[in-house]
């Protein structure tokens, strides 16, 4: 997880949704997938079970809970097994079954109790120190944080989780999967037009550690989430930073290839590819090229001549 | 190759040797598959399908053929899907099988969990664990999602 984030990027997405990699966990996220679509229900019972689960373990941490509230947990056999892991292992795995069954989820009889149980237990879930933990809640937050908070009505709730996403995005040098489970969350939020506001209040915080980073960031889904600031978010300021911060980078890699390209031709490199993209997209932008041209075009031709 | 009825019609000369050659092919996958089955439950005498000794050599090698054992039930059972009934002689030791198997199961989460929780992060030597846990979960879910199955159990349920 923390050496090769793209490689744990990718188990995470096989366990929850592809199902191909020959290992117990994904095995097993198919195991619950298969048997919730073929048998009528029992979705919905792993998703309660799971539900009181969380919320008994979250509320135990932080005062007495009595077990007997929580019907579910009273079948003997599932919690006996369970109980025997650290709360951190039951969190994680809690998490990750929401992500393996996102539909039945968002099934009309699960959703209001499921918002419930995360509105008031996300911000404590947010102050755990775990690494697997903070990946799953990135993941989390990327396919339900539109159900968990309604964007009118939850909007500062809804900006803290956007929050906990980029700053999870910035631990790239500390743990990888980390970084790219937080990047690819973000990529999926960030288009929805109507959470523009949301994004330029989080980006007003911290776009200046966005932009230093280019220079060295490494996650390659970091350069899709530049894109799609470029691309989604109207702002002719970050664009313009943007655009110079990945010029110098398109120069760094040709002089100096990151260490994960030092093999490759220069015609390989992921962070040049990535690169370009952005800046193609920013040549999208009509007000900006209209505006700016010159200076770009110069630029552009820097490049080039190089 | 003739003609009926103004339509062209590919006539086989040789059906019988074609059935003949079906039901041999067919007689022998099931015996196969009765084998494979017996070397699953009997092989060492255990209580569980799985050898759990400590992480031995035995293991592994009881292991890994007991592994090969479901992962050629799981293709026999794919190939006859769509025929197979309640009623089928094979149904009766497939579905033995997975009652071991389930029994197995229960027994791994339930008492290697500590053990099983670590085969991916290779701090043990796997001895053949990894590989017969996913071609059991296979196995368990090839089976318990073929049609009659469903209907069995959920009359179960009901009743």
């Amino acid at each position: 997880m923390k050496k090769d984030g793209r490689d744990f990027h990718n188990i995470i997405f096989d366990i929850t949704t592809k199902f191909q990699v020959w290992s117990i966990k994904t095995k097993a996220g198919k195991l619950i997938k298969v048997f919730s679509d073929k048998y009528t229900g029992l979705g919905e019972f792993i998703i309660n079970f799971y539900l009181q689960l969380l919320d008994y373990i979250i509320s135990s941490q932080s005062g007495q809970v009595n077990l007997e509230d929580y019907n579910l947990l009273q079948l003997n056999s599932p919690y006996e097994v369970i109980s025997k892991l650290s709360s951190e292992k039951i969190i994680e795995a809690t998490l990750l079954v929401f992500n393996i069954l996102t539909q039945t989820v968002l099934k009309q009889n699960i959703t209001p109790l499921f918002t419930l149980i995360f509105q008031r237990n996300l911000p404590k879930l947010y102050l755990i120190q775990d690494d697997l933990v903070k990946e799953k809640i990135c993941l989390l937050l990327g396919n339900f944080i539109d159900n968990i908070y309604l964007y009118d009505k939850n909007a500062k709730e809804f900006q803290q989780g956007v929050e906990f996403l980029f700053e999870c995005l910035f631990q790239f040098n500390n743990n990888q999967g980390l970084s790219y489970q937080a990047a690819n969350s973000i990529k999926d939020l960030i288009y929805v037009k109507k959470y523009s506001n949301i994004f330029n209040n989080v980006l007003s915080k911290c776009f200046s550690d966005i932009a230093l980073s280019i220079k060295e960031n490494e996650n390659t889904i970091f350069f899709d989430v530049l894109l799609e600031i470029v691309l989604f978010i109207d702002n002719t300021d970050y664009t313009l930073e943007i655009c110079k911060e990945i010029t110098l980078r398109i120069l760094k890699e040709i002089k100096t290839p990151s260490r994960k390209n030092l093999n490759l031709d220069f015609e390989y490199n992921d962070y040049i590819n990535k690169c370009f993209n952005v800046l193609k997209a920013v040549t999208e932008n009509k007000t900006i090229c209209n505006t700016y041209y010159v200076k770009f075009i110069t630029l552009i031709t820097f490049i080039i001549y190089f | 190759m003739e003609f009926i009825n103004g339509t062209m019609k590919i006539v086989k000369k040789n059906d019988d040797i074609s059935d003949y050659y079906n039901n041999i092919v067919d007689y022998y996958k099931k015996q196969f598959f009765y084998f494979a089955a017996k070397l699953l439950l009997n092989l060492n005498n255990q209580s569980y399908i799985i050898s759990f000794n400590n992480y031995n050599e035995f293991d592994k090698k009881v292991n890994t053929m007991k592994s090969r054992c479901f992962q050629f039930m799981f293709y026999i059972i794919r190939y006859y899907k769509d025929t197979l009934t309640q009623d089928d002689e094979i149904s009766k030791v497939f579905l033995n099988v997975l009652f071991e198997g389930l029994k197995t199961l229960e027994f791994i989460v339930k008492d290697k969990l500590v053990h099983t929780q670590n085969l991916d992060e290779n701090e043990y030597p796997d001895y053949g664990y990894t590989s017969f846990i996913c071609s059991l979960m296979d196995y368990i879910l090839i089976v318990l999602t073929l049609d009659f199955v469903i209907v069995q159990y959920s009359n179960n349920i009901k009743t």
